[in-house]
This record gives C-alpha cells, structure tokens and sequence, in this order.
C-alpha cells in the first residue's frame, strides 16, 4: 500500500485523512504472514460470525418489510380520516344553510303583516325592490392626478342624499342597497359602500317615480352640485330614467335595538 | 464450505423465526449491518487477493460491530447520536467502496 513515487508519509498523512482510509481499507492483520495455517475451531468460528451476519441482515430486511405495511395502514388511515371529517364539515354546512333558510323563513312569518308594513321594509331595505326609476353613473376626470377630478366619497354622499330628498324609495349604488346605516367612504383612493369598495364608474341606482325622481334631482342641490363639479373638475356623469330597476336586498338586516312590547297594566 | 452453510443457515434462521429486534436495540442495527458489511467485504478482498484468515475476520467482525455498537450508544449518551452514525457511516462506506474497488480491480483487472 506504500507509494514509493509519492511524497513522504509525514506529507502525506497531513494530505487527507480521507485519501489514507481508502489506501489502508483491509485490515493491515490480513498482511501478516502466518505459518500455522487455521484450525477447524477458526473455520467453524467464520461460519458462525457470517451466520450471525446473514441473521443480522435478515431481521433487517424482515423487519422493514413487515413495518412497511403499518406505516402504509397508518397513512391510509388518516387519508380516510381526512375524507370523514371533510363530509362532516359538509353536512354541517348543510345543516347551517337549512336552518339560515329556516331562520329567514321564520323571520318573514314573524313580520306582522299590514298596510303600513310593506313601505318600511322597502325602505329598510329588507326586501328586494324592483321598479322604474333613475340611473345616475358618475365617472372621474381624465386627468386623475388632480385630487379635485376625482370622484369624492362627499360627491357619492350628495347625489344619494339628493336622490333620497326627490322622493327615491330605494337606492343602490353598484348594487349595494343602501339603508339608514350604509356607509359611504373613501379609503385610500377606493370609495366603498357598506365597506366594499365600488369601481368606477359609479352607478347609482334609484327607484321611484321616473320623471319626478328624474327632474327633482336634477333640479335640486344635489344635482346642481354635481353640474358644477363636471364643469370645474371634468366629472362625467349622466342621469337616465329606467323602466325596471332590480335592487338586492341590504346585505344585512341585523337587530340593532329591541324592546319588550309595553303592556298596558291591567289593574 | 462451512462458510456457506453459515450463511444460509443465517438466513433460514432470520426467515423462520423472524425475530423482531427489541425497541432498544433498534439504533443499533443500521450501524451494525454497516460494520458487518465493511468486515465481509474486507474479508471478501482478502480471499481474493489470496490472504484471507479466519481469526483476523472474526476478530475484525466482531470488533467493528462493537465499536459501531459502542459510538452509537456513547453518542446517544452524549446527544451527538445522528451525527456520530454518520462519521462511522462515511467512514466504513469509504472503506468499503475502496475494498470492493480492489475487488473488482482482481476480477476483471480493470
């Protein structure tokens, strides 16, 4: 195993201890001459050392052969476990869909039904409305980099709030109904309504007498205003009637202030 | 001869009985097949290269798998397990790719 061409061994143990492992992988024992040659005791000894070494070897190989199909059961087992609660949480979605539509069901049998009833859910916006009336789309400047050419949250406010004062049953703007409790923002450079946010152009929808809604409005401040800002800013927008306008309902109707009926005494 | 029937009698044996190695002893038994491997393949090259002696391959076997044995369980001991496996590891599969090179060196003189 010796290098007669290579450098000297000091040089060369310092070279890689990787490089001397490989030149010294058999047992230097194996290069030592004997004159007596092996015994039987030594020769059934190497057979009972490779029998032990085939041993060793077969309990591995049986071993990971045996564990495999456990930790393929396991996972089977949890893949099944996975589709089981996922069909729950189906049917549990099913179930809070029943009984949401079993709770709006409720809800409608519990209004009491009468003459002065039908108005305040419209105007609630309880109730989807469908109607002729007016369809106002109002769009930015060109030039958008001026903040005075772009369309305001206040510039929304006013046309709704001109609509509601020409007599409009019900509003919507991009398709959110608005009620007493819509909000209409600005936040960053989006306006949202009922905290979405609306694109432009902006078309906000009406619904009332056409020609009443149609001339009040623009008449009126609020239309005025937006007259003036379309020829100081360059808003565009335009007003026009419609003979059937479809209006959702208000995403939510939640109970925000109840009492107990008041009994008369009876004493 | 005898070395044979050792190891088909090994073999016999691990099939039939199919014993399954104690939870204990179960980090050991990768370390071992290694050791145990360089040991026959050394002994291997030896036969080949015409030198092979039964007491240095017994003596070479059965002390490569307790020293295996022993730096897994000092590893253990100290919390270096992994990585004390895989120095004996690189060590034994250098040495067991160089012997198995000489082998094939002598077989096929290539």
């Amino acid at each position: 195993m010796s290098d007669p061409g290579g450098p000297s061994p000091s040089v060369r143990d310092a070279e890689s201890i990787l490089d001397r492992l490989a030149a010294t992988a058999l047992d230097d024992d194996y290069y030592v001459q004997r004159e007596t040659p092996p015994g039987p005791s030594a020769r059934t000894l190497t057979g009972v050392v490779l029998a032990s070494f085939a041993l060793l070897f077969t309990i591995a190989f049986v071993q990971t052969r045996n564990d495999r199909p456990a930790t393929e059961a396991e996972r089977e087992a949890l893949i099944e476990n996975i589709g089981v609660r996922q069909d729950l949480v189906a049917s549990k979605r099913e179930t809070v869909e029943r009984l949401q539509e079993e709770i709006a069901d409720l809800q409608a049998e519990a209004v009491v039904q009468g003459p002065g009833v039908s108005p305040l859910r419209v105007a609630a916006g309880a109730t989807a409305v469908r109607g002729p009336g007016v369809v106002i789309e109002i769009e930015s400047a060109d030039d958008r980099e001026r903040p005075e050419g772009r369309v305001s949250d206040t510039d929304v406010q006013l046309v709704v709030n001109g609509l509601w004062l020409a007599g409009a049953e019900a509003v919507a703007i991009d398709g959110h109904r608005l009620t007493s409790t819509s909000a209409i923002r600005s936040a960053g450079e989006a306006i949202t309504v009922n905290y979405r946010s609306v694109g432009e152009p902006i078309v906000i929808e009406a619904v009332g007498d056409t020609n009443t809604l149609r001339h009040q409005w623009e008449e009126g401040p609020s239309g005025r205003y937006l007259a003036t800002r379309a020829d100081d800013d360059g808003l565009t927008w335009s007003v026009r009637g419609s003979d059937q306008i479809d209006l959702p309902a208000a995403p939510e109707a939640r109970l925000r202030v109840s009492a107990r009926p008041l009994r008369r005494s009876t004493s | 001869m005898i070395p044979v029937i050792g190891l088909v009698a090994g073999i016999a044996l691990g099939l039939l009985l199919q014993p399954t190695v104690p939870s204990g002893l179960q980090p050991y038994v990768p370390i071992a097949i290694i050791a145990a491997l360089d040991a026959v393949v050394g002994a291997a090259r030896a036969l080949i290269e015409g030198r092979f002696d039964d007491r240095v391959f017994v003596i070479s076997f059965v002390s490569n798998v307790a020293i295996a044995a022993v730096m897994v369980f000092l590893g253990d001991q100290l919390g270096v397990g992994s990585q004390l496996s895989t120095g004996v590891i690189v060590v034994l599969g250098i040495r067991i790719f160089a012997n198995a090179a000489a082998i094939r060196r002598s077989i096929f003189h290539a």
